[in-house]
């Protein structure tokens, strides 16, 4: 009914929205990524979920990061035992 | 003096030595034989005592006639047969204690071998079960309710006139359990929940002259999604197609849940063809996977043949439909999407009617569904283009999955016979294109995605009312490796100028005044547990 470049204009308009504001999320510190500090070489070379391709989402979920596919549980163990290791000051 | 005195201690001493000299111990073997026998007895219970007591009297036995060494002869031979029995038991149980030891051990070796064996069972099934969940939960608001087709399988949103509706719901609760008994069979089974629609059930008789009501009612049942099996080394002796699988039984399609994984938002919206007809599983007998050269993917390759109905209903046809993909990529892929991939789907069928009804119903038709992709994946965003085509793949049932005009309605009469008329003739020609893709945002949690879609549901009507486009636009918070949320607007636009459509414009309809539905507009807040 409403005209179609309105619509259009609608949803660039909230598209770009939600970009800048993911981007301008970036320099934020989110609790739920638990992962040595930003920038650090620990997290450099681990791979992290936010930082994967999906692969396939099933049992279990699978997720590609530089290359190769982990499983979800595969990179839970890899971010709770670099944790482990960052807390314990290693 | 002195000296008398001395010689009188010396006699003394002398003396006193002497006399204890002559004393010494009395022994027994010296005292002189004790010539009677004393006993007491008690007058009243005739008991014999060895000791004086009160009401006792003493019985003496003369010892003329006693020989006490013989008692003590005997004494000593009782005593020592006592004794001898006692080693005898007392060997008797040393040897009952070594048997007793010697069980204990052989018991405690068998124990021993038991536990490896408990051992290995539970290893044996914990590499060959895996179970696992998938859960959509969600909040929708609705800015504009109106007719349209599902925005979640089995959702269901009312009509126009209900602004400002709102829900919870949970529109999928997979519980995946998958067997894997050999290395070249597998097994999956998963039960999934969807909300019932109780209307038009009637009460069921039960006996001449009594019936009771039907309990369907709108609540959450639980209904199999997928249930299959499938032979993993189908294909092992040609190298490229090393661990390509075939499937029978009630699998998914080639098509939707490979899609689905494209995009990733599955927990958001239905993908194109899922969106307008195509449901994500059926019955059938399908081969699949991977074509490998050198460790790259340059392959990836889906076909079937199925049931004309599709998992939530009964096979009435006695035709087939058979459906194929394949995806190329051309520069070879490290893993499932990666890069430049083009994809072309075909899926051709006819409509789930029995064979004597295929000559009278209108249902009775050939479907077909084609679907051309140009995409490409990497690991932080990902864009894909879509052409659909289609015949007769997109009814009325199609567009009002969700919520449709009411049967008996007088102010929907015309539109719901106009939209029949152009949809459901045998005749219809579908025509769309979709975009989708999504982008990580660098060292955050957030990924920004979309999806557009076009369909023209019958291109040989000229300014169709039904002619839509959505959109969906949303920004996703990835928590963990298992749990994710989303927020997201989802948009139904009916995008041509309100217009009256005249009678007989295709296939008989009638004329409809302000033919042009309302559009729907929802503001969604979803999430996704995967384990």
């Amino acid at each position: 009914m409403i005209d179609l470049r309105i619509r259009v204009m609608q949803a660039a308009v909230l598209g770009t929205a939600m970009a800048a504001l993911g981007a301008g999320c970036a320099n934020i510190s989110w609790p739920a990524m638990a992962t040595p500090a930003t920038g650090t070489t620990a997290q450099a070379e681990q791979p992290h979920i936010w930082d994967c391709g999906l692969v396939s989402i099933g049992t279990p979920s699978k997720y590609a990061c530089n290359g190769k596919v982990y499983t979800a549980m595969q990179l839970a163990k890899i971010r709770l035992d670099e944790i482990k290791k960052y807390e314990s000051g290693q | 003096m002195r000296s008398t005195r001395l010689m009188i201690a010396a006699v003394a001493m002398l003396g006193a030595v002497m006399l204890t000299a002559g004393l010494r111990p009395a022994l027994a073997q010296d005292a002189p034989k004790p010539k009677t026998l004393t006993l007491w007895v008690d007058s009243k219970t005739g008991q014999l005592f060895i000791r004086p007591g009160k009401g006792r009297k003493a019985f003496v036995i003369p010892a003329a006639g006693i020989d006490t060494g013989e008692i003590e002869h005997h004494v000593e031979q009782k005593v020592e047969q006592k004794t001898q029995t006692l080693e005898l038991k007392q060997q008797d149980l040393s040897a009952e204690l070594a048997k007793t030891q010697q069980q204990t051990q052989a018991v405690s070796t068998e124990m021993a071998e038991v536990k490896p064996a408990w051992d290995d069972y539970i290893d044996n099934f914990k590499n060959k079960f895996r179970l696992g969940t998938l859960v959509y939960a969600d909040y929708r608001f609705y800015t504009h309710t109106g007719f349209g087709p599902q925005e979640m399988t089995e959702i269901n949103a009312p009509g126009p006139g209900n602004n400002l509706y709102n829900t919870f719901d949970v529109s999928r609760a997979y519980l995946n359990a998958i067997f894997y008994p050999t290395e070249d069979w597998t097994a999956r089974v998963t039960p999934n929940l969807y909300r019932q629609n109780a209307g038009g059930t009637s009460a069921d008789q039960n006996s001449k002259n009594s019936s009771v009501a039907t309990n369907v009612d709108d609540q959450l049942a639980v209904r199999i999604k997928y249930a299959y099996l499938q032979y993993n080394k189908a294909f092992d002796a040609i190298d490229a197609m090393k661990g390509d699988t075939m499937t029978i039984g009630q699998a998914p399609n080639p098509l939707v849940s490979w899609e689905e994984d494209l995009y990733g938002f599955r927990y958001v919206n239905l993908t194109p063809w899922n969106y307008l007809s195509l449901s994500s599983a059926q019955q059938g007998l399908s081969m699949q996977g991977p074509v490998k050269f050198n460790d790259l993917q340059y392959i990836d390759y889906d076909l079937g043949v199925y049931n004309e109905a599709n998992f939530h209903q009964m096979e009435e046809a006695n035709t087939k439909q058979t459906m194929a993909r394949i995806t190329v990529y051309p520069l070879g892929a490290q893993w499932r999407f990666d890069g430049l991939g083009l994809t072309g789907f075909y899926d051709y069928g006819y409509s789930n009617v029995a064979p004597d009804e295929t000559t009278t119903s209108t249902m009775s038709k050939h479907v077909l569904r084609v679907a051309a992709l140009l995409h490409y994946t990497a690991e932080q965003w990902g864009l894909a283009g879509e052409w659909d085509v289609g015949e007769n793949a997109f009814t009325t049932g199609n567009l009002w999955s969700s919520s449709g005009p009411l049967s008996s309605s007088t102010v929907f009469k015309n539109y719901a016979a106009m939209s029949g008329a152009f949809q459901n003739s045998g005749r219809a020609f579908q025509q769309g294109f979709d975009f989708f893709g999504h982008l990580h945002i660098p060292q955050t949690p957030l990924t920004t995605y979309g999806m557009f879609q076009l369909l023209q549901p019958n291109t040989k009507v000229n300014l169709n009312p039904n002619d839509f486009y959505r959109f969906v636009v949303g920004l996703q918070y990835q928590y963990n490796e298992f749990l994710r949320f989303s927020f997201a607007s989802q948009n139904l636009c009916y995008y041509h100028s309100q217009q009256n459509i005249p009678a007989n414009l295709y296939n008989g309809n009638p004329a409809v005044t302000d033919a042009v539905p309302r559009d729907n507009h929802m503001i969604m807040l979803g999430t996704e547990f995967s384990y």
